[in-house]
Parts: structure tokens; sequence; C-alpha cells
């Protein structure tokens, strides 16, 4: 490619000037001197830039259909609820949090997705359904033999990549200010290791098919999120897991996910620092 | 009201992006008008574009965890609406591309204050072969350098800077020139045209 030259034609010229992103020319061969010196390159690029402004401006100038921003989030609320089966049954509350979300956009009026079947869409459901039809046929099978066959067990690592993303959505419904149970459950007794916290609350969860609860923590300014869960259960938890908490960490985004078992109960501590819950190589009673 | 509380675990709540700590609530409320404007100038038509941008958020949606700087988001979600744009253009016939040159006296010396025809605009680009339009719209709506380009696209960086300039030239044919007889309208374009999809009755305005 030829260099920007004071000798070029005004064309080729024209080819470099129209290269230069709009309002500055700092950038390649136009820096400096070269274009100072050069008044027809100077003229062409004043010019260039106003025609830039203009072409800018109008493309800018697309009217947003009303109620835009309450369809996506309801079609993005439908993909979850596809992609998470047991989200079943908790289509109202998905209804019910889908709205609070649109609620938010006060300027659009919130419609049911009714967008029309475009070309783009029409392919993608054809290929959709060619697929599911491909699934259903060859799928059984595997699924038979996938079903009979034993569960894998659940290891440290599958148990932090588990819990990372239950803790940010856990925290998401704690800023959203969703109401806590205040009333302590026997059968799931927060561990001495949080001594020294204070929990704020508590919910019932149904996570890797066992039902627990989910404690939330607060240390000064620190919180933390402890799942106490029966270690019995299908996947099995891998018995090799320590009863140490903090040596069985791991940090991934500024989230520390610690997972320790206790004789038949497993404990996930997650938060930005849980070394504020947890005194290191304390043992649980 | 039901308590969500009270419900399973199971993940009703929207993902947020366990680096950048955006949801993807967050990120349709600040760039889904950026976002649909970009679609509407690539497709042509209002239910394409919205169909576009729902897609976009849609894999944002499923490749959040991609996301690490908040002020990333924008450019990240242009990528992958160009990227689901290109999906949809695959189908489409086009000629080979003709080489058309670039024609100083299409800039005019002065550019009026009052917006272009939208409509007009939404013609040019429509004329335009979808690889002319796509570095057309990275630039103004990407602010991208044509070096960025290259980059993002794969292309030599002299094919980027001579698509550029030739689908400017363009824009600059079907605009000004008409508006000030400028020599050039002659509304055909230099460039090579496409079939596929009808969109020259297409309107900016059309929600």
């Amino acid at each position: 490619m030829r260099k920007f030259d004071g000798n070029m034609d005004d064309r080729e010229k024209l080819l470099w000037i129209d290269a230069q992103v709009a309002g500055s020319l700092a950038e390649g061969p136009l820096a400096g001197d070269l274009f100072a010196d050069d008044a027809d390159a100077r003229d062409l690029s004043e010019r260039v830039q106003q025609c830039d402004k203009a072409v800018r401006r109008s493309l800018d100038d697309v009217n947003v259909p009303q109620g835009l921003s309450s369809r996506i989030l309801a079609r993005l609320a439908s993909a979850r609820a596809e992609s998470t089966p047991a989200m079943v049954e908790d289509a109202p509350a998905i209804l019910a949090m889908s709205t609070d979300a649109a609620s938010t956009f006060p300027p659009e009026q919130t419609q049911p997705d009714q967008s029309p079947q475009t070309p783009i869409s029409r392919r993608r459901w054809f290929w959709r359904s060619a697929a599911a039809a491909l699934f259903v046929g060859t799928g059984g099978l595997s699924l038979y033999s996938y079903l009979n066959r034993p569960s894998a067990e659940l290891g440290a690592e599958d148990l932090w990549n588990h819990f990372h993303d239950q803790f940010a959505q856990q925290s998401a419904r704690a800023k959203a200010g969703r109401p806590f149970l205040q009333a302590p459950r026997a059968e799931f007794p927060v561990c001495d290791l949080t001594v020294g916290a204070s929990v704020r609350g508590w919910q019932p969860v149904n996570t890797l098919d066992r039902s627990g609860v989910c404690y939330f923590l607060q240390s000064g300014n620190e919180q933390a999120v402890l799942w106490v869960l029966p270690l019995v259960g299908n996947p099995p938890i891998a018995p090799h897991l320590t009863t140490e908490a903090l040596e069985a960490s791991q940090n991934t985004g500024g989230v520390t996910v610690s997972v320790w078992k206790s004789s038949d109960l497993l404990y996930v501590l997650a938060g930005s620092d849980v070394t504020a819950f947890a005194a290191k190589g304390r043992r649980l009673t | 009201m039901v308590d969500p509380i009270r419900t399973h675990d199971v993940g009703t709540a929207a993902k947020r992006s366990p680096v950048s700590g955006m949801s993807v609530e967050q990120l349709v409320a600040e760039h889904h008008a950026v976002l649909y404007r970009y679609a509407f100038r690539l497709t042509g038509r209002a239910a394409d574009a919205e169909d576009l941008t729902q897609q976009t958020f849609l894999q944002a949606q499923s490749s959040l965890h991609q996301l690490r700087e908040p002020a990333a988001a924008r450019g990240w979600l242009f990528t992958i609406l160009r990227n689901a744009w290109q999906r949809s253009c695959r189908q489409r016939l086009r000629l080979p591309l003709e080489p058309a040159e670039v024609d100083v006296n299409h800039l005019p010396h002065e550019v009026p204050d009052h917006p272009l025809d939208s409509e007009a605009l939404q013609q040019a680009l429509d004329q335009l072969p979808d690889g002319y339009k796509q570095v057309l719209l990275m630039y103004y709506f990407e602010d991208c350098s044509y070096k960025e380009i290259a980059e993002k696209t794969g292309l030599a960086a002299g094919t980027v800077m001579s698509r550029l300039s030739r689908a400017k030239d363009h824009l600059r044919k079907r605009l000004f020139a008409r508006e000030f007889g400028l020599p050039g309208d002659d509304s055909s374009s230099d460039l090579p045209q496409q079939t596929g999809p009808a969109t020259p009755t297409s309107t900016a305005r059309r929600p």
C-alpha cells in the first residue's frame, strides 16, 4: 500500500483522508507537518469532515420502536426459562421478575413479545426445528444410556464453578432487596467458622438436586453467602472433600468460593473476602 | 406477588457477569437504542433490525462471562451484532465486486445545517454491497479507524481504505450531489448491486 505523499493527486489523497477517524488527523501518514504543509489535503479534509458529520448525524436519525427494551427483556427471560427446565415451576416468579425489570424503563410501554417473523427468525426457527427433530430421533438412546449410567461425582472444582455462578445470582437477589427469612433452621446449622459474622437471613434453596438453605452473612462491610446442603444425594459429592474451609478455596474474578464438609453436611462459603468469615485452619464442630 | 426466595434456586434471576459485574438488563437499558439504530442501518428494515437486536442480546446473555470491562460493553455488543448480521447475509447472492473511481467532485464545499434525508441515506446504504456497508458503518457507528476495521474484519488495510473511501464517495454522490447539483447524480451506483431482500422502499422512520 502506497504511503501518503504530498505529490499524490486529489483522488489518492481523498482515499487517505476518507480513512481517518472523523475529527482526528493524528493517525498514520497524515500526522504532523506533512499534512499541515499541504493546503489541498487540508481543504479536502475539512470538506470530508463536514460530510462525515452530516452523515453521522443522519445515521442516528432512526426512531427506536416503542417497547423495544421490554420485548428484549421478555425474550431474554424466556430464553433463560428454556435453558433451565426446573424453572418451569417458577413461571410466576419469572414473570414477576421480568415485569420488575421491564418496569425500570418508564419511557416505553411494556408489551408482550409480538415481534413479527422475519427472514432471519424464520431461518433460525427452521434450523432449530431441524435440530430438535434430530435430537428427538437420535437422543432417545443416548438419554436412556445416560440415565442408567452412574452419576459422576462432583469434585471441588465442579462445586467451585457451580457456586460461583450461584453467588452471582444470590448477590443480585440480595441487592434487589428480596426479603429474608429470619427463623433459623436447626437441621442446617451455621458452622463455627462463621463466628464473628452475623446472619442477616436465610432462604431455602434447591440446588444440585438437594434441598438446603442459603445464609446471608455480614461481617463489617463484607458480605458472604453460605450454603448448607445435605452431603448425601445424587449427584454424589467426592468423598475426599476437605473439612478445612480455607484449604479448599478458589478465587475467580474477585469472588472466593470455599467448599468443605462436616459429617453429613456440605458447606459452601462464597464472597469477595471469605477470610472475614472464617478463621484459617479452624475445624468445624 | 410471588416471593422468589421461596421458589427453587434455579437461576430465575438474570445473569450478571462475575468479572464486570454487569447484568444483561443493564446492557439492554444502556445500549438497546444504539444497537437498534446500527441494526436498522445494516438491514434497512425495522422488523429485521429488531430481530437482530434481540439476537444480539440473547447472545450477550449466554456469553456474559466474556465481558471483562463495563467500558467495553458497547464495542462487545457491536461485534456480536455485526457477526449475527454477517451470518444472516451469507445466503444472499452478490455480484462480483467491480472497482469504482472516487471522485473529489462529489465533495460539496459547504454542507447544510439541516439534517440529511434519512430515507435517501438508507436507500444509498442499501445500494452498497454488504462488505462495503459493514466497513462504512463500523467507521461511523463504532468510530473505528481503518486499521481497527482491518484488525476486526481480517481484511487488508488497503482493502479497508478502498472500500471505505468508495462507500463514502457513494453516499456523497447520492446525498450531496443531488442537493447541490454536483456531477455524478445519475441515480445509479458505480458500486456493484446485489440481489437479495428488496429494501429500496424501506424508511428510517417506520417503526
